[in-house]
């Protein structure tokens, strides 16, 4: 009996390219918002990203009503609060996120505030407790990585309980995003490698955990591709609009992927090594994925080799022999991570990260084992099988 | 789905709901892997198993003496986790070992209410019951790794204990 099932959902409308964020008061027009406010944080506004945003939008009969720019690297429940007053204060009716995960993370919580018109954020957490739409949200990614604009899901810090409080819905899915080249030039070089490499790590981890599905597949093919393709190339001339517009697109299909399959240990790992460590997501990405994929390689040999095609391209592809490929996509991976070190000094090794104390690795393992993503995974993991992961990682 | 055939899955979905729930509930007192894990729900955590929209159902409670209550088949007011299946025939699969647990999460086939790291935790507690419970050939559809460790001899004396701290806890009423 054919036994094939899965789910496949993004109503996100991309708009892509150059002068992408032009369109905005005509997109906001047809959603009927007149008066949006802005989500960021003090870095993008910090880097005039608002202020060229506010003219763009000026000249096409827009006004920005509000603009909220401290939120925190982590997002958090006052944060979101803060922005809902604002908003109702300054009569606004629509959002627009622009920043990375957390800006946007924020902005997809704060909608849940504003458009039901409540305080009380915590009774809506959980798994499909939105009861209707949001007002629209537009999401402007100033990183090329979290694929938090095409994803139903909001992750808020609660600074009280010391916990991060989950949202998932579809009713939380941005009405738009808008990738325009101009929002990822001033993005450092470091951040850029990291976040790209997040988006390659939600690729290869949506095409070897075990909710994959062919349509999962196809966005992280392509994402895969995207980003190896132009990941160097935008390192050694971050000017380059067309190479950061890839990385930007490439993000967004790894998110479409990632959300339709979710990802396996290389998160469930990064998850507590950032919680404990205090170390960028996309770093810690990039530094554990070779080492789970090593971990899953005899579950998954296939499908990891089948990588090596939109990682390293048809000739090498063609060279290798199958039963090789699996592990040249993973010694390729390994490559890329030395080739990211040398143009911008991203941390190759935990202990690279100057932030980890070996004697914390038995915490960060047994934290992993509670974490969402783990059920996923293709092989099931033990604690001494996770230490182990991260002693490859060391 | 005949009549019959319907009521047969009921019957057998809740059955299998009730030796998950009175496993659990001696597990957490005998088998030193489940004791762990339950030690790590919070105090007075209530713990739902449910089907869509009124099928069987199991709740258990973490006591804060470190173990597992069995609260029945009723769903309470309050439940701070609820892994609910999202129709009958999804929750018969899964106790009837012919989709895994973690297939069954994949493909979307129960949602999740509340802490998702307590859902995990109790997703493990459900392989420790099918490992130690169930002949290996059947625990092993039901999960992604048969534990390599569990020998037969260890097995059947866990049995022993389980099933006595069963039958101890269904003739006291506990």
């Amino acid at each position: 009996m054919n036994d094939t099932y899965y789910e496949f959902f993004c109503p996100v409308k991309l708009i892509v390219g150059a002068r992408a964020l032009e369109n905005i008061p005509y997109e906001l027009g047809s959603l009927g918002a007149r008066r949006p406010m802005v989500v960021t944080d003090r870095g993008v506004a910090g880097a005039g990203l608002v202020d060229k945003l506010r003219e763009i939008l000026a000249v096409g009969g827009l006004e920005i009503a509000a603009v909220y720019d401290e939120v925190p690297p982590d997002s958090s429940l006052a944060a979101v609060r803060a922005i809902a007053q604002r908003y109702r204060e300054a009569g606004c009716d629509a959002l627009i996120a622009l920043g990375g995960g957390s800006p946007i993370d924020t902005a997809k919580a704060a909608n849940i505030l504003a458009s039901y018109e409540t305080e009380d954020l915590l009774k809506y957490s959980g798994a499909g407790n939105l009861p209707k739409p949001l007002k629209p949200l537009l999401v402007i990614p100033t990183t090329a990585g979290t694929g938090s604009e095409v994803t139903y899901v909001s992750i808020v810090r609660d600074e009280e309980r010391g916990v991060k409080v989950p949202f998932a819905s579809p009713f939380l899915m941005p009405h738009a995003a808008v990738l325009d080249p101009r929002m990822t030039l001033s993005l450092p070089a470091q951040i850029t490698a990291a976040t790209a490499m997040d988006a390659m790590t939600h690729a290869c981890e949506s095409f070897i955990c075990l909710a994959k599905n062919p349509m999962s597949d196809a966005y992280a093919a392509a994402a895969v591709r995207t980003v190896a393709d132009n990941l160097l190339k935008v390192l050694d001339r971050p000017s380059d609009q067309q190479g950061r517009l890839a990385l930007a697109q490439g993000a967004s299909m790894a998110g479409i992927a990632f959300s339709n399959s979710m990802v396996g240990l290389v998160h469930a790992l990064g998850h507590s090594v950032g919680a404990l460590c205090h170390i960028h997501h996309g770093t810690c990405m990039s530094i554990l994925l070779p080492a789970v994929l090593e971990y899953n390689l005899e579950a998954r040999r296939e499908a990891i080799g089948e990588l090596l095609l939109p990682l390293a391209g048809a000739e090498v592809y063609a060279d290798t022999p199958a039963a090789d490929r699996a592990a040249k996509t993973i010694a390729r991976l390994k490559w890329l991570k030395d080739e990211i070190h040398a143009r911008c000094g991203l941390p190759r090794t935990l202990s690279e990260t100057g932030k980890v104390e070996k004697s914390q690795l038995p915490q960060i393992a047994a934290m992993s084992l509670d974490d969402g993503s783990i059920i996923f995974n293709p092989v099931e993991v033990s604690r001494e099988e996770a230490l182990a992961v991260l002693e490859w990682s060391w | 789905m005949s009549r019959i055939r319907l009521r047969l899955v009921r019957i057998y979905t809740a059955l299998m709901m009730r030796i998950v729930g009175w496993g659990l509930r001696a597990m957490s007192r005998v088998d030193p892997v489940v004791r762990e894990e339950a030690a790590g729900f919070p105090d007075g955590m209530v713990i739902a198993m449910t089907t869509m929209p009124d099928g069987p159902s199991l709740v258990l409670q973490k006591m804060p003496a470190g173990h597992l209550r069995y609260l029945g088949g009723r769903l309470p007011d309050k439940m701070d986790l609820a892994i609910r299946f999202k129709h009958l025939d999804y929750a018969f699969r899964v106790f009837a070992f012919i989709e895994s647990t973690p297939i069954a999460f994949a493909r979307a086939r129960m949602v999740v209410d509340g802490d998702l790291s307590a859902g995990i935790r109790l997703v493990r507690c459900m392989y420790r019951l099918e490992a130690l419970l169930m002949p290996r050939f059947i625990a092993a559809r039901g999960m992604k790794r048969y534990p390599a460790d569990l020998g037969l001899g260890y097995k059947l004396g866990m049995n022993l204990r389980i099933y006595g701290r069963i039958a101890l806890d269904l003739a006291t009423r506990n």
